[in-house]
């Protein structure tokens, strides 16, 4: 038996009535009909499976992964480890890290698309919304393999264009509409559009509505945020510096399109006017969180000291709102969202309220009906509090976890995934690591 | 975790003992910079007047002959550039009443070595201020010392007071310590060719570190490229032409400017390739304009 591993990414498309869940190499989609959720789509990476089977039709050798206690339960996908080339350190190729990750909605809710470690690049999903309740709602447009694994992704304006930016600190375009993926042997290596020697780790492409052009902004394990010319990449605007520690995630509201939030290991997260260069304000988590630190947030032993006193933690995620001037955020492996209120006009960020929730958080976003959207680690809490929907409650000028929609998305979960096996696990060591945004933190290497 | 910190060096070999001696210089001398600008005459600046310090020896300070520009946890750079104190480096040109510097570093030797075309270019421009970037710890070392000395031993001239190095990653942090356009010359001299395939992202030189450089470039600044390896130059010469914002320039330019010639020969691996008579690539390129 087991429980059904955490929803590791939560994305909730109001519009449509469906809802998407990511675990482990998996999509489901859920759809609301007459009041009541069913799931409409499913889509499995089986990328390391496939080549599993040519490895192992290759070699006529099965190599099992003895040692790894996940393999009994996660059977088809992960009893092989695929050698998919050389330079990939086998925990990289190694299946638990085989996530799906950054699912993104587009297309008025009719594509999808989500970064796949397993063959490090990013897929493209149809979603057909009037699909019947006995067919599946997702097929694969294309997917893309880079040569380093993809950390962040976002789409033109128009929507035509993909920018993918990757671990080793390139952004590469990807054409949305071309149903081919790019083929390195006939067009020749990929190009990037720009770069950076540094992990990137979040991207957004924005419109300057004072002067009319295009930007992206990405930011990297260094503490940069780099504003680039969009499309003209090799012209760079400007850096805002201020960071000190790695940037995990930045968001720029519908509210205020020359704001942008930035946020990771640092005790603050930082407003600023993208279009000025200019630091807007700061918001100090540090006191607030203090309590809700845990053992888990202790060092690893290789940086740790010796009273064991050394503990790190970091911002995992920001989100907006559609309408309302509010942006959450939480901490990884915490189980309290963080709810600010952004004043609109003189943009000073005011701590307008925590949430607890039953577990930690391990996912968040926002829908277009001014919703957080939530999904937690779960994993001893019995197949409940998969997700929590949290809505702003006017006649108590509060946010509130709304309990009747998230009950409702909770049992269908347990409903439709419960005789799931690959969606199982048996035991702590089968659940995919969820809180590694921490390792993005720097730790002085000794002199050399 | 590699190589050893200097304090727990094997304390008896020579190179430990000459290293410590370099250092207390080094600690001495910069405090007497600062001491001498601000007219504060202590017994310990005028012993100094006297004292000629030795030129340091390269072999003192060998190190591993490639560092890995990707993981550089432990530089220490500025979180931007307003917060860049340049005093420490060029205290001549640090105004104590004003607390600010009376220039800005304009030219830039990146990847600069054992510093040799520092030390040629210091009288060439002496209303430039000129740094070079290193990422080796002990070739750093090594550049500071030498203008240490060299200061000292041109005290009453006032010499070298322009050039100085800083240790850092110039393939990653450029920005944290130039604003935009402050550059005007920018120099490559005998870059480390990374030659394997899987490596060219290491390269000094690509079409995405370009834009950074440009940046960092002010309109008609020069990138300068010299080395011997062929591929690299050709390699160097494709992704500068390929580059919107840069121009090359002609082979008579080249031969009017008195930067490509110094260049040519007073760096410590252009002498190498002079003594092996190995052949000389030079490339040279104007930064245009931001299209509009
Ligand atoms: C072959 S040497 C040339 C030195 C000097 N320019 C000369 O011509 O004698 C290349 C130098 O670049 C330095 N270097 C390599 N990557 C660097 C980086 N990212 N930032 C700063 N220096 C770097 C190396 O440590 C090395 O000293």
């Amino acid at each position: 038996m087991g429980f059904i591993h955490p929803v590791q990414d939560f994305v909730v498309d109001s519009t449509n009535k469906q809802v998407y869940t990511v675990i482990k190499n998996t999509i489901v989609v859920y759809r609301c009909i007459n009041n009541e959720y069913k799931q409409v789509g499913k889509w499995v990476d089986n990328f390391l499976a496939e080549q599993a089977k040519k490895v192992n039709f290759k070699n006529k050798k099965i190599k099992t992964n003895s040692g790894e206690s996940v393999a009994s339960t996660t059977s088809t996908t992960t009893v092989t480890k695929p050698q998919l080339d050389k330079e990939v350190p086998i925990s990289e190729s190694f299946s638990l890290n085989a996530n799906v990750r950054k699912l993104k909605i587009f297309n008025k809710g009719k594509s999808l698309v989500a970064c796949t470690d397993s063959n490090k690049g990013i897929v493209i999903l149809d979603v057909n919304l009037s699909s019947n309740s006995n067919e599946n709602c997702l097929s694969v447009r294309k997917r893309e393999t880079f040569a380093k694994r993809p950390n962040a992704i976002t789409l033109t304006n128009d929507e035509n264009i993909l920018l993918v930016a990757d671990k080793f600190g390139d952004v590469y375009s990807i054409d949305v509409k071309n149903d081919e993926p790019y083929n390195e042997e006939v067009q020749g290596e990929r190009r990037p559009l720009l770069g950076q020697v540094s992990m990137l780790t979040d991207i957004l492409l924005k419109h300057n509505i004072h002067n009319g052009k295009d930007y992206v902004i990405v930011t990297d394990r260094d503490e940069h945020i780099e504003i680039v010319n969009y499309p003209k990449t090799y012209v760079i605007n400007n850096w805002l510096f201020g960071h000190k520690e790695f940037i995990s995630s930045i968001i720029s509201p519908n509210w205020r399109s020359e704001w942008l939030l930035s946020a990771g290991g640092d005790d603050c997260v930082f407003l600023w006017n993208w279009e000025t260069g200019k630091l807007i304000s700061t918001y100090n988590y540090a006191k607030d969180i203090k309590l809700h630190l845990t053992d888990s947030h202790l060092a690893e032993v290789r940086f740790q000291n010796e009273e064991n006193s050394i503990i790190e933690y970091c911002v995992a995620k920001l989100a907006s709102l559609s309408t309302l001037s509010y942006v959450a955020f939480y901490v990884e492996a915490t189980k309290l969202l963080f709810i600010l209120n952004v004043d609109p006009n003189e943009g000073i960020l005011s701590l307008k309220q925590t949430l607890e929730l039953p577990a930690n958080i391990i996912s968040l976003s926002s829908d277009e009906e001014d919703h957080f959207v939530v999904s937690l680690d779960n994993h001893e809490c019995g197949n409940k509090n998969f997700v929590k929907i949290i809505k702003f409650d006017d006649s108590i000028d509060s946010f509130v976890v709304d309990e009747s929609f998230s009950a409702k998305l909770d049992n269908v979960i347990t409903k439709t995934l419960y005789d799931d096996s690959n969606l199982l696990v048996d035991c702590i060591k089968g659940i995919h690591p969820l809180y590694t945004i921490i390792n993005l933190k720097k730790h002085g290497e000794h002199y050399s | 975790m590699k190589t050893k910190p200097l304090t727990v060096a094997n304390p008896t070999s020579k190179r430990y003992a000459y290293r410590i001696s370099k250092e207390e210089n080094r600690n001495q001398l910069k405090h007497v910079a600062f001491a001498n600008n601000e007219n504060v005459n202590d017994g310990d600046s005028k012993k100094n007047d006297k004292q000629i310090i030795d030129l340091p020896k390269k072999k003192f300070y060998r190190q591993r002959a490639h560092s890995n520009p990707f993981s550089d946890h432990q530089l220490e750079y500025p979180i931007s550039p307003d917060k860049m104190d340049w005093s420490k480096l060029y205290p001549r040109y640090y105004d104590s009443n004003l607390k600010q510097m009376t220039k800005q570093v304009t030219i830039a030797d990146i990847g600069c070595g054992f510093g040799g075309l520092l030390v040629d270019l210091s009288p060439e421009f002496s209303d430039d201020l000129i740094l070079g970037m290193e990422i080796r710890v002990q070739v750093t070392n090594y550049v500071e010392d030498r203008i240490i000395a060299l200061r000292n031993n041109h005290k009453a001239e006032n010499k070298y007071q322009n050039i100085n190095v800083l240790r850092g990653n110039a393939m990653k942090f450029l920005p944290n310590f130039f604003y935009k356009g402050q550059l005007s010359k920018m120099f490559f001299c005998f870059p480390d060719p990374h030659f394997k395939q899987r490596k060219h992202k290491a390269r000094i030189i690509t079409n995405t570190l370009l834009s950074v450089y440009a940046y960092v470039l002010r309109e008609d600044g020069i990138i300068y490229t010299i080395t011997d390896v062929e591929d690299l130059h050709q390699w160097m010469v494709k992704h500068l032409d390929e580059h919107p914002l840069f121009e090359r320039l002609s082979k008579e330019w080249e031969a009017n400017d008195k930067c490509v010639s110094i260049m040519r020969n007073s760096t410590e691996e252009g002498k190498k390739v002079e003594r092996k008579k190995g052949t000389k690539y030079i490339a040279c390129y104007k930064r245009l304009p931001n299209p509009v």
